[in-house]
């Protein structure tokens, strides 16, 4: 399924949900993503979202030493990126039975 | 190459490439910018050694095009993520793409010559030919004065001849 489009306008949702369900670093949230459907999802428009949203004061940021590399830094969501994320979750269940409804009515005619 | 060396050549890498995402960002307002870049050089190098990331410590740490695509892509995809519209006036833009598609294709020319020749170099032979051909430098330039004499006077004769000829 080619989400590239779809994916512009519920990107900022999607991240906001997968680091409220456990802190995460960019690649692991990228990961998380891919791992749950959204295949398409690129580096570029993720860690570019994380810091977008941790601009915004959303999220908020710690940095954990790794052996392995460099430092990472984790992202974690806060009492604001809560009620944002609320806020879209409403947003995106409205949107999307809107739009299951419109599709189904055109498969019967 | 030291681990040291490594990283700093991976933080060179980092830092040029962040640049070229940044100028291709530099339509929109400083704030902004700020909003979609700040801490990008710590993300790009976080992603690059990533051990769970494709091609981590391959020989691709190094070319950063090839990890994440030519940055003007990467830029468009940040501009695309962050709702905020393509850069207008697309002259400029094609021109910075063109710069990156041929800096990328040199780059890649470059490291494919060098993949072949590096095997012939290890033949103790060819490297002494090619050693002494650098030691041989200054004699080039007398052969390379030599030819030059040898092609100009070659075409007066010519020359000089033919219009002696139409006479």
């Amino acid at each position: 399924m080619d989400t590239t489009q779809l994916l512009k306008g519920v990107l900022d949702v999607a991240v906001l949900a997968v680091v409220a369900r456990e802190d995460g670093y960019g690649y692991d949230v990228v990961r998380r993503l891919r791992a749950g459907g959204l295949e398409d999802v690129g580096e570029a428009s993720v860690y570019g979202t994380l810091r977008r949203l941790y601009a915004s004061g959303a999220l908020t940021s710690y940095v954990v030493p790794s052996d392995e590399g460099p430092h990472r830094k984790y992202y974690g969501i806060n009492a604001q990126g809560r009620a944002m994320l609320e806020a879209q979750r409403k947003d995106w269940h409205a949107f999307a039975t809107a739009m299951t409804d419109l599709l189904d009515e055109g498969d019967l005619r | 190459m030291t681990a040291v060396t490594d990283h700093a050549l991976v933080l060179d890498r980092v830092t040029a490439y962040a640049a070229a995402v940044r100028a291709h960002l530099d339509d929109l307002p400083p704030e902004q910018l700020e909003d979609l870049t700040d801490g990008l050089e710590a993300d790009l190098a976080e992603a690059l050694e990533d051990p769970l990331a494709p091609a981590a410590a391959g020989d691709h740490v190094l070319d950063l095009t090839r990890r994440f695509g030519p940055a003007a892509a990467y830029a468009d995809e940040l501009r695309a993520a962050a709702g905020v519209s393509p850069r207008s006036g697309g002259r400029r833009r094609r021109l910075v793409a063109l710069r990156d598609g041929v800096v990328a294709v040199h780059r890649r020319a470059t490291g494919s010559a060098r993949r072949v020749v590096a095997p012939l170099l290890a033949v103790p032979l060819v490297r002494w030919l090619v050693d002494q051909a650098v030691a041989m430098r200054p004699l080039w330039w007398v052969v390379r004065g030599w030819a030059v004499y040898v092609i100009v006077v070659g075409i007066s004769t010519v020359w000089w001849s033919g219009s002696s000829f139409e006479r």
